[in-house]
């Protein structure tokens, strides 16, 4: 898949439609899965991304072109989807059909308890730390993403790192059964 | 890098939806090409009948204004000949009228 993606992402002649989902349709899903926390809703969310990019595949200039409008587009609608919900009741968890490939292999209780300090987040936070994470990218790449300025991607992310460690330190002490986290988390690069 | 950064990129791994995932948009983008290809030859029709519409009703109005004209028309000529009628008459008395006044004479 990131061969694919790789090969989707130079600047070469835009590739076809297909080529463009099977490519990019990991991120577009997992940014919505992991911004919404709704299986169903995020490959709805992923599939109405596709089918706007589908209609605008004609302004695409390139690859690259087309994978950083799928990121932002994902990102958008994820925060619009997240907005609608708040006043919405949630499908229950029995409803959610089961997940199409494995979990990823790790701690399965930290990744999910870290998605969940960061699903508590503020939108905006949360995206930066989504498009930091998942994505990879770097403050800059995150500020055209989210049309903000550089300085405030870095406070976010800051801002962010520092309530995680303080709640993740609460949330993984001994008493609670499990290794002190809370040291570990609080190492600086 | 902390901890705390691998832990969040392990967290926030991509996940693929699977290939019934690709089918599915593939399937609704052919599907929702389908229906812009009907809704343009819709909107040709749509177009088509305003077209005909607008040349009935310019056609329509050019040939009623028409028809008001002639009837104006008509209606002046009426008049005409009727105040050449009135006039006439007008003369022919006087004409009469000045023939008495001679034969007196």
């Amino acid at each position: 898949m990131a061969a694919a993606s790789n090969a989707v992402m130079g600047n070469e002649p835009l590739p076809d439609f297909a080529s463009l989902v099977k490519a990019h349709q990991a991120m577009v899903f997992s940014i919505a899965l992991h911004y919404v926390r709704d299986r169903s809703a995020a490959e709805e969310l992923a599939q109405d991304v596709f089918l706007q990019l589908h209609q605008s595949l004609a302004d695409m200039q390139s690859g690259e072109h087309a994978a950083r409008w799928l990121r932002k587009v994902a990102v958008h609608r994820s925060i619009d989807h997240a907005r609608r919900s708040r006043f919405r009741p949630q499908v229950g968890l029995e409803d959610a059909p089961e997940p199409a490939t494995p979990a990823a292999p790790g701690d399965p209780m930290l990744s999910e308890r870290l998605r969940r300090l960061v699903a508590s987040l503020p939108e905006k936070p949360r995206a930066v730390m989504l498009l930091r994470y998942q994505e990879d990218l770097d403050p800059e790449e995150i500020a055209a993403t989210l049309a903000m300025p550089v300085r405030t991607v870095k406070s976010h992310l800051q801002r962010s790192l520092t309530m995680l460690r303080e709640k993740a330190s609460r949330a993984f002490t001994p008493a609670a059964g499990r290794q002190n986290l809370s040291r570990e988390m609080g190492e600086v690069e | 890098m902390s901890r705390l950064e691998d832990a969040l990129r392990e967290a926030f791994r991509t996940e693929d939806p699977g290939p019934q995932f690709t089918a599915r948009v593939l399937a609704a983008a052919a599907g929702a090409r389908r229906k812009e290809h009907w809704w343009s030859v819709a909107g040709l029709r749509w177009a088509t009948a305003g077209a005909l519409a607008c040349v009935l009703l310019i056609g329509g109005s050019l040939e009623y204004r028409r028809e008001q004209e002639e009837r104006q028309g008509r209606l002046a000529k009426q008049q005409l000949v009727l105040a050449l009628h009135i006039a006439g008459t007008k003369l022919n008395l006087a004409r009469d009228r000045v023939q008495q006044l001679n034969a007196g004479d």
